[in-house]
């Protein structure tokens, strides 16, 4: 900050720059009276470390569930000849055994159900939840020189919410008529009206519940993500010398909070539909040959509402991961992360953005063509910024002398998964094109790799980089390259042939293929998906053990630095206390990217600058 | 193509056409396109490719061979409910001349399931195109009677509450058409009649014809044709057209004619 | 409150509970102009009651316009150490509240007695919609001036920080949902 040299500083100010900032934290927090017990220390924790691990084993435990539930379904694609009799213990009344030839096979209903929680649990749960709520809370205050977030006891009421709110979520897959069917958008009428289908009544009713608690959770964290950002960063730490990751929570938190509340908008307009008798979104409808009730409401309407926030939240899923990215392959490049304030600036710009694409998931809603262009301009505009990112991460690792550690590989898998993904979603935000692709299976593949694989390759590099931190061990490397490659090889291995069976136009959301001519001829192709599926699940199941294992044998870490990395985290103790400095807060004299700099391989954000050294700010 | 849905939303999705619109109940939405080639023409096309050469149904050897068997397929693109992929609808396509023949014998799903029933908001009134053929209608009746020996004619249209003399509201515009024709032909007089079937006591039915006789009479002075050329007369059950044996025909003997006295 | 630390430099013109609560109040926002431009794009489509909104609603403007100008006056005496103004303003200010929730129920049976039903037509249940979940806004800060007065009386006057810092929450707080009735009013007024 150039204006201080400019006027004699005070006394304090002088001992603020030698000492570090003293918040007197140690005068009110001898003793931590917040951690006496076990249930206040691992349990109602206000600790933003330890919600960052309950949230992220938590998210763990939904992953499991969430692909769990995809293998069922891709059994029933890949075989459908095949018996599925053996998951009748799992599965019970949902497994039809015919009592003639003694086969099994899944029923539509739980099929579809299966489909919808797959949906719903990993975008919310695990990549919404999962991902932001672990990284925004552990790194949040760590990395910008805070004792904790500027409400703990809110930030620990955002976890207790989204537990809940998953508590909810687990019930209903109990419930006699199982969870909700109708695919994890909710549209209505087939979610507005409770007979409309098995999963419609109760389940419909528990995951509406379930959604609202998750929005609260997600909009209590959001409001202390923001204000800790804006009002908690350290002596020195401006904006323009945070971190990218800091930059990408930062921003995620503010879409999330103005996307979210028109979500709960739409939601709230659909109970009253469901349970009051209104008809927001229903219209002239029949069922069973009775006319109802409802007249002149639009399902459109709800669609609005929904991809008002719909759109902006692959961008709360996809933003945390790029800036865990940027962050990762900065520090393993051993190089200044290339254009810094133009990644922040594409981080702006694809949040602006979003705001205003959300049409292009309704081309085929009959929204008049002339609004389709508008969308389409903006949706391809995208590409821009997104671009300015990869071209960004390429050239940070470019003729850099790279460390290939499992996180660092991840960090460079994402980037290869986020340009695939990417291109075909140039193909899809083409109004004219989505013709043919819209709810097809190459929609499926491009989402799941842009925003799925993508987004958990980004959690992968966090969790690999940053587990040191949080268990003060390290994972084991060599399973995680393992994982790495399986995953990797894997993940393309579902989903580069979905775009095949996509472009050949075969809907996605159907339970069997043979129905139809037009789409009966993929059979091996979705066999191999399948097969593709298990395996890379397989490696999942690797990480996780290895994740466990970590945490109480893993290698002990005797370096508080062990990345050489310049951002503060690692200036705390090896295990950092609720606090996260025993003494005083550290001030910060210099951005966050000084590697290689004036022969020095990397200079901590710590660090005042040496006589005569000309600060990288920008 | 108009799409509308009665239920969920749909999405037609005409995978050969790459047509994809969805439906959606109370919002009709549109598709414009155009096919370029009959199913003939396409089967025709695919009988050159060896893997359309086999059985359609692979468990049934004799069964058509693939390329004879194929159809355009109408699918659902929009997830609807458990059945969702089995939505399965054929599309024919033809030539035009084709098209045109079979357009030309359908009738609206309005007119041949729901005009004049009780559902109908307009079964009060009639469109200028049905005024038109039933003015038609009734000149060739009126014309076919005055060269007739009994010079009668039935109205087909004029029809009367249940047990009462009140006309309804289509039956004005039968009578409209004889205004019209009386207003012409100045010197046509004629003897409007009415009668029931049997249900009831005879001089009810008779009390109850003379009575819509008039009705009709009235209306038609009301609409100014001189009364003088009119007279009216009710005959009760006592000269059916058909048996009285079964609702059909009593319904036939239910009817209001006219005859022609002078011209 | 317990647990939060302390504002690190005193360089913030702002509390940052303050801050949070600011950022609270604009999603809240986001999700009634959410509504509202749900209200404008299902309006426009057609199948529309047109009625007029009940005269009560009127009174409603100016009772909730009237308690922020009395927790306002309430706001000035704490600062300024006059006891009486402090207590009896906020007194007044849960009084209003309660008339303004008072009011709003009697619109609602106005319109029902216009035949106005929650179900009659989307144009209506939109009304409803945007009075109930503000009213259900209201109802907090209810309980919240409730608190405040609880604590007037039972404390007094004393300017401590921490009181300092509650009394600015409440207050702003209070001030948002009174604003947000006058938008939904404003809006309703234009479009009907």
């Amino acid at each position: 900050m150039a204006h201080v040299a400019n006027h004699p500083m005070t006394q304090e100010e002088e001992l603020i720059e030698k000492l570090g900032y003293d918040d007197h934290f140690h005068e009110h927090h001898e003793g931590d009276r917040y951690q006496s017990n076990f249930i206040n220390t691992y349990v109602f924790s206000m600790d933003h470390k330890i919600i960052a691990k309950q949230f992220l084993i938590t998210g763990m435990f939904w992953a499991l569930i969430g692909a769990g539930m995809s293998l069922i379904f891709r059994l029933q694609l890949g075989f459908p000849e095949e018996s599925m009799a053996w998951l009748k213990p799992l599965l019970g009344k949902w497994i039809i055994i015919n009592a003639e030839t003694g086969m099994g096979t899944l029923s539509q209903d739980f099929y579809y159900a299966l489909v919808t929680m797959h949906g719903t649990i990993l975008v919310f749960f695990v990549l919404t939840a999962g991902l932001s709520g672990t990284f925004s809370n552990l790194l949040i205050p760590l990395q910008l020189g805070a004792r904790d977030m500027t409400s703990p006891f809110l930030n620990m009421l955002s976890y207790w919410f989204f537990f809940m709110s998953g508590l909810i979520m687990f019930f209903s897959l109990f419930v006699s008529t199982g969870p909700f069917s109708g695919g994890w958008t909710a549209y209505p009428p087939l979610s507005a009206l409770p007979q409309a289908s098995a999963g419609s009544g109760a389940g419909m009713t528990l995951w509406l519940l379930s959604l609202v608690f998750f929005v609260v959770s997600v909009l209590l964290g959001g409001i202390n993500y923001i204000t800790t950002v804006l009002n908690l960063r350290t002596k020195g730490m401006t904006m323009w010398r945070m971190p990218l990751t800091i930059w990408a929570f930062f921003v995620t938190a503010i879409i999330g909070l103005l996307s979210f509340p028109v979500l709960v908008s739409g939601f709230l307009l659909l109970m009253f539909d469901r349970g009051m008798g209104t008809s927001f979104y229903l219209s002239e409808i029949f069922v069973g040959g009775q006319a109802l009730d409802h007249v002149g409401g639009s399902p459109v309407l709800y669609q609005h509402l929904f991809w008002f926030l719909g759109h902006p939240e692959v961008y709360i899923i996809i933003l945390p991961a790029m800036g865990l990215v940027s962050e990762v392959l900065a520090v393993h490049a051993r190089k200044p992360i290339f254009g810094y304030k133009a990644m922040v600036f594409s981080i702006l710009a694809i949040a602006f953005l979003s705001f205003i694409v959300w049409a292009h998931h309704m081309f085929m809603s009959g929204v008049n063509p002339f609004i389709s262009n508008f969308f389409v301009v903006f949706t391809l505009i995208i590409a821009v910024p997104s671009a300015v990112k990869v071209f960004n991460w390429i050239s940070t690792i470019y003729a850099s002398n790279f460390r290939f550690t499992a996180a660092s590989m991840f960090a460079i898998g994402f980037v290869s998964m986020f340009i695939s993904g990417g291109l075909t979603g140039i193909f899809l935000g083409n109004s004219a094109i989505d013709i043919q692709q819209h709810d097809t299976y190459f929609v499926v593949a491009h989402f799941h790799i842009v925003m799925g694989v993508a987004a958990f390759f980004g959690m992968f590099a966090g969790i690999y980089n940053w587990f040191p931190k949080m268990y003060g061990r390290f994972m084991n490397e060599t399973l995680g390259k393992i994982h790495f490659w399986g995953t990797m090889i894997g993940a393309y291995a579902i989903f580069w042939p979905m775009h095949y069976i996509g472009m050949a136009g075969v809907p996605r959301r159907y339970y069997r293929f043979d129905t139809f001519a037009s789409f009966s001829h993929f059979d091996d192709l979705n066999k191999f998906i399948t097969i593709a599926a298990i395996a890379t699940f397989a490696f999942q199941v690797l990480f996780v053990v290895n994740f466990f294992y970590s945490i109480w044998k893993g290698k002990k870490m005797t370096n508080p630095n062990p990345w050489g990395a310049t951002t503060l985290e690692w200036t705390t103790n090896i295990k950092p206390v609720h606090g996260n400095w025993t003494g005083k807060i550290p001030t910060v004299h210099r951005w966050a990217y000084d590697y290689g700099k004036d022969g020095k391989e990397f200079i901590s954000q710590i660090t005042p600058l040496a006589e005569g050294e000309v600060s990288s700010d920008h | 193509m108009r799409i509308t849905s009665k239920d969920v939303l749909h999405n037609f999705y005409l995978p050969h056409f790459r047509v994809k619109m969805d439906a959606i109940p109370g919002i009709p939405t549109y598709f414009v396109f155009e096919p370029q080639k009959t199913n003939e023409e396409f089967r025709q096309q695919l009988r050159n490719y060896p893997e359309y050469q086999v059985p359609s149904d692979p468990k049934d050897p004799s069964s058509k061979p693939k390329w004879e068997a194929f159809d355009y397929e109408l699918a659902c693109a929009e997830l609807c409910g458990n059945s969702h992929f089995a939505m399965r609808k054929t599309v024919r396509i033809v030539e035009m001349e084709e098209y045109e023949m079979w357009a030309a014998q359908q009738k609206s799903y309005y007119l041949s399931n729901i005009r004049f029933k009780d559902e109908d908001p307009n079964k009060e009134k009639l469109f200028s195109s049905e005024i038109e053929t039933r003015k038609e209608e009734f000149i060739e009746l009126l014309d076919t009677a005055l060269i007739t020996a009994k010079k009668t004619v039935q109205f087909s249209y004029v029809t009367f509450a249940t047990g009462s003399e009140k006309l309804t509201g289509v039956s004005r515009y039968e009578l409209d058409n004889l205004v019209e024709a009386m207003k012409e032909k100045k010197g046509l007089r004629i003897q409007l009649a009415g009668h029931t079937d049997d249900i009831g006591e005879d001089a009810l039915n008779l009390a109850l014809s003379q009575k819509r006789a008039d009705a009709v009479m009235k209306y038609l002075v009301s609409k100014g044709v001189d009364a003088s050329r009119l007279s009216a007369k009710g005959f009760g059950e006592s000269q059916p057209v058909a048996a009285n044996d079964s609702d059909d025909n009593r319904a036939q003997n239910r009817r209001t004619e006219f005859r022609v006295v002078g011209q | 409150m317990e647990g939060s630390f302390p504002n690190a430099y005193g360089r913030n013109k702002i509390h940052p509970q303050a801050f949070a609560l600011l950022v609270a109040c604009a999603s809240i926002m986001m999700m009634f102009a959410a509504w509202t431009s749900a209200y404008l794009v299902r309006q426009a489509a057609g199948n529309w009651l047109e009625f007029s909104l009940p005269q009560v609603f009127t009174l409603s403007t100016v009772i909730i316009l009237l308690s922020s100008f009395t927790l306002h006056l309430s706001y000035r005496a704490f600062l300024k150490g006059n006891e009486q103004v402090y207590k009896y303003g906020l007194v007044a200010t849960v009084l209003l509240g309660v008339a303004f929730l008072y009011t709003q129920y009697q619109g609602w049976l106005t319109l029902d007695g216009i035949g106005i039903e929650l179900t009659t037509n989307p144009s209506g249940s939109f009304v409803y919609v945007f009075s109930y979940v503000h009213a259900a806004h209201v109802v907090g800060g209810i309980a919240i001036l409730a608190l405040a007065t609880a604590h007037a009386f039972l404390l007094g006057l004393k300017v401590t920080p921490k009181r300092k810092h509650r009394f600015e929450l409440t207050l702003i707080y209070w001030h948002f949902v009174d604003l947000l009735w006058v938008y939904l009013f404003f809006f309703l007024m234009t479009q009907m």
